[in-house]
């Protein structure tokens, strides 16, 4: 029945049409960031019943789908999470770790100056030359104490801006997400997958959470939800964004949650809700037990004019470190005497060399080390967390490089295997055509040789 | 598994940077001459460091002490080798005037026995670095004369230097001590007796003068042999220190320096690796189906 090829060579001449089509968008968006290599599905038509059987009707095209996986999509975006998480927490502490220049120029030095200074006052007590040194190094020391806080109190600011920065990213891709939730609901309406829109919705969600570290469930409606310590930030087309509360350093939920994010802004969070605290307290105790070390050696010491030493250092209560200065008034009242005896002034050097043994006394941690050991233990505790953070950002970039070469593999374009599918769609379009020919050749017969007999 | 292009482009991005990342790092250990410049690079190490950078400094202190120890022992025996040579002069002037003399002879020796025993006054007060070198820790002269006597007018104190971690030596000798006021015949009353003694004229008078001469020779040269010992200890302790010292700079030289022929040969690696990475990125970029199909 020629009338039927006719029609099977059409749909197969549509068919290729929509194949070289599909193929060529292919190609043409092979760089385009977050776009999903397309296929065409095709399905035979309905048959139809001769007398003989039943005979095919050509072939018809579904719908256009994309060849994506929501399990390696969950899997890359879950590596994403962690490793931002890590490297820019590690960004953070690295900062911390170079306020603390040591080994050149940190706490440590300007301790082992301050007692050396000490010990040369002990020669020669009397020396006002050695007095101002001391003074300065004294000074030096807790320049050293306040620059370290106030650096990581601005290093706190600085992550609090940059959360807010990626909040409102994320919110405005949080708002997206929800309206494009909306639209792919409308299109799926009518039963054909709006790729593109889905494309966008995928790429938005890789943002989303690489930035907070969020959960991604595939509703069965189509639509994404997008969930946070399990509160919603999107559900179906309604979106809730997050905020940054300064005063408090705490992530807020629409609804007045506190909230724990992963991903970068989780990596900032961490920084300023964790590793700072740590830091800043130590330092802090630190601080205190280089104040009363000091103050309590020199105040058991005489100046020149045989009364007992005064104060070396004060700070505020509340912010130690930030706040250590020294208020001995002038060198004159350097407590360097051992002895109360008269008459004065005696220049035994020997509360100037007591106080030049602080460095081996168990004054640090609340007594149980030496103030060198405390401050040892405060530089390894912030390289310690550095290191650890830089190590684990290395590990999940092994991890994000394989769930990406996975994903990747599944969705990516291959421009090689594009080009055979657009000889495979060109071959069957020419046959389709070939087909069409075919049945018009048998027209032809039918219609203008048939009937002529004894013409 | 199916290879996308894009993946083929990140993939090889990500090898090159691996490798550009591992000669940057090569090149800076070498650049640098430090293993490690932040605690996070290697945390157990920068806290070795920081101890041993800290114990180095204390033993510098220490050797700082000693050397300011020697410089006031070595002063202070200078002063008694001075006294002791004034004692002598003392003692023969006194031998001297034990026979029969002139009056103008006699005038001459006790006139040059005042003035030996100024100069004697003027070295029991000599001082370093304004401190007196025989007084104690008193800051006033440590023999002056009041009422009629010669009194000791420092005190007691013993000024040390710590020499090492454990080590303090005494680096003074007091005045009442090797000037003989503890004894009760201070070198300065010794003098004036025989002063007064020669001014009067008896020759067998001013000769028991000679033994009270050679008592106090004696504490002053016991005085010397004691610096002479805190000297030496200090010298031995200073050696030790040389030691100690050279052996932290070599613990924290092998912590934190690069051993510079391992660097050089780690940034040859990573140069060899870096080309070979470069080499395989222009060919697997190359070849697409493109250029077979006609």
């Amino acid at each position: 029945m020629p009338i039927q090829s006719l029609h099977t060579g059409y749909t197969g001449l549509v068919a290729g049409q929509i194949g070289i089509d599909t193929t060529s968008n292919n190609i043409a968006n092979a760089n385009t960031e977050g776009y999903t290599r397309q296929r065409v599905d095709q399905r035979q038509a309905m048959s139809r019943d001769i007398i003989v059987g039943r005979l095919g009707t050509g072939t018809t095209v579904d719908d256009i789908t994309r060849a994506r996986d929501a399990f390696l999509d969950d899997r890359a975006r879950a590596a994403m999470a962690q490793s931002e998480s890590f490297a820019v927490n590690a960004e953070m502490l690295s900062r911390a770790e170079s306020l603390l220049a040591e080994p050149d120029f940190g706490i440590t030095t300007a301790m082992d100056d301050l007692w050396a200074g000490f010990e040369d006052l002990a020669l020669d007590p009397s020396d006002t030359g050695r007095r101002t040194a001391v003074l300065n190094q004294l000074e030096v020391l807790t320049g050293r104490f306040n620059a370290v806080a106030e650096g990581m109190s601005k290093l706190v600011d600085d992550a609090g801006a940059r959360i807010m920065t990626q909040l409102t990213d994320a919110n405005q891709a949080l708002a997206e997400i929800a309206d494009l939730n909306k639209g792919i609901l409308r299109a799926g309406a009518t039963g054909s997958s709006p790729n593109d829109l889905i494309d966008r919705r995928d790429l938005l969600l890789d943002d989303v959470v690489a930035q907070l570290g969020a959960r991604v469930t595939q509703q069965e409606d189509g639509s994404v939800r997008v969930s946070l310590n399990g509160l919603s930030l999107v559900d179906g087309s309604t979106a809730q964004p997050l905020s940054w509360d300064v005063a408090t350093n705490q992530l807020l939920h629409q609804s007045g949650h506190a909230m724990q994010a992963a991903g970068e802004i989780g990596g900032l969070q961490m920084f300023v809700t964790d590793d700072v605290p740590t830091i800043m307290s130590q330092l802090d105790q630190l601080a205190i037990d280089l104040h009363d070390a000091l103050n309590t050696r020199h105040q058991a010491g005489f100046v020149d004019s045989g009364v007992s030493g005064g104060a070396l250092l004060s700070y505020s209560p509340g912010t130690p470190a930030e706040t250590l200065q020294v208020v001995l008034p002038d060198v004159t009242q350097f407590a360097v005497s051992g002895v109360d005896g008269t008459p004065f002034p005696i220049h035994d050097g020997d509360n100037a060399q007591s106080l030049s043994r602080l460095r081996d006394d168990l004054f640090g941690g609340g007594g149980t080390a030496s103030l060198l050991d405390a401050a040892r233990e405060l530089v390894a505790e912030v390289g310690g967390r550095t290191a650890g953070s830089r190590a684990a950002a290395d590990a999940q970039t092994d991890l994000l490089a394989s769930a990406e070469l996975a994903r990747g593999a599944a969705h990516g374009i291959n421009l090689d295997e594009e080009m055979i599918e657009l000889i495979r769609y060109q071959r069957a379009y020419e046959a389709a055509a070939r087909v069409v020919t075919a049945a018009d050749q048998a027209l032809d017969t039918l219609i203008n040789r048939t009937g002529i007999v004894g013409r | 598994m199916r290879i996308s292009s894009q993946t083929i482009v990140d993939r090889t991005m990500a090898r090159l940077q691996n490798r550009l990342s591992a000669f940057e790092q090569a090149e800076n250990r070498l650049a640098s001459g430090k293993n490690f410049t932040t605690s996070s690079e290697n945390v157990a190490g920068m806290n070795s460091s920081l101890a041993l950078r800290s114990e180095r400094r204390a033993v510098e202190q220490a050797n700082r002490n000693g050397h300011d120890g020697t410089t006031r022992i070595n002063l202070a025996d200078t002063r008694l080798q001075q006294v002791m040579t004034s004692l002598r002069r003392a003692r023969d002037l006194t031998i001297r005037a034990s026979s029969t003399l002139q009056p103008t002879e006699r005038n001459a020796i006790s006139e040059e026995l005042a003035s030996l025993r100024d100069e004697i006054v003027e070295l029991a007060n000599s001082d370093y670095l304004g401190q007196g070198l025989f007084s104690g820790h008193a800051a006033d002269d440590a023999v002056t004369f009041a009422a009629g006597t010669w009194n000791y007018t420092g005190d007691t104190g013993a000024v040390t230097r710590r020499v090492s971690e454990t080590d303090s030596i005494q680096v003074n000798l007091t005045g009442n001590e090797i000037f003989g006021f503890d004894a009760g015949e201070s070198v300065f009353d010794v003098l004036d007796q025989i002063i007064t003694d020669v001014n009067a004229g008896d020759p067998t008078v001013v000769a028991n003068g000679l033994d009270a001469i050679d008592r106090s020779s004696e504490r002053i040269g016991n005085g010397l042999a004691r610096l002479g010992a805190a000297g030496q200890r200090i010298e031995s302790t200073l050696g030790r220190n040389q030691l100690v010292d050279e052996t932290l700079q070599g613990q924290i030289s092998e912590i934190e320096d690069v051993d510079l022929a391992e660097a050089v040969m780690e940034i040859t690696v990573q140069e060899v690796a870096l080309q070979a990475t470069l080499g395989a990125v222009g060919r697997a970029i190359q070849p697409t189906l493109m250029n077979y199909l006609r």
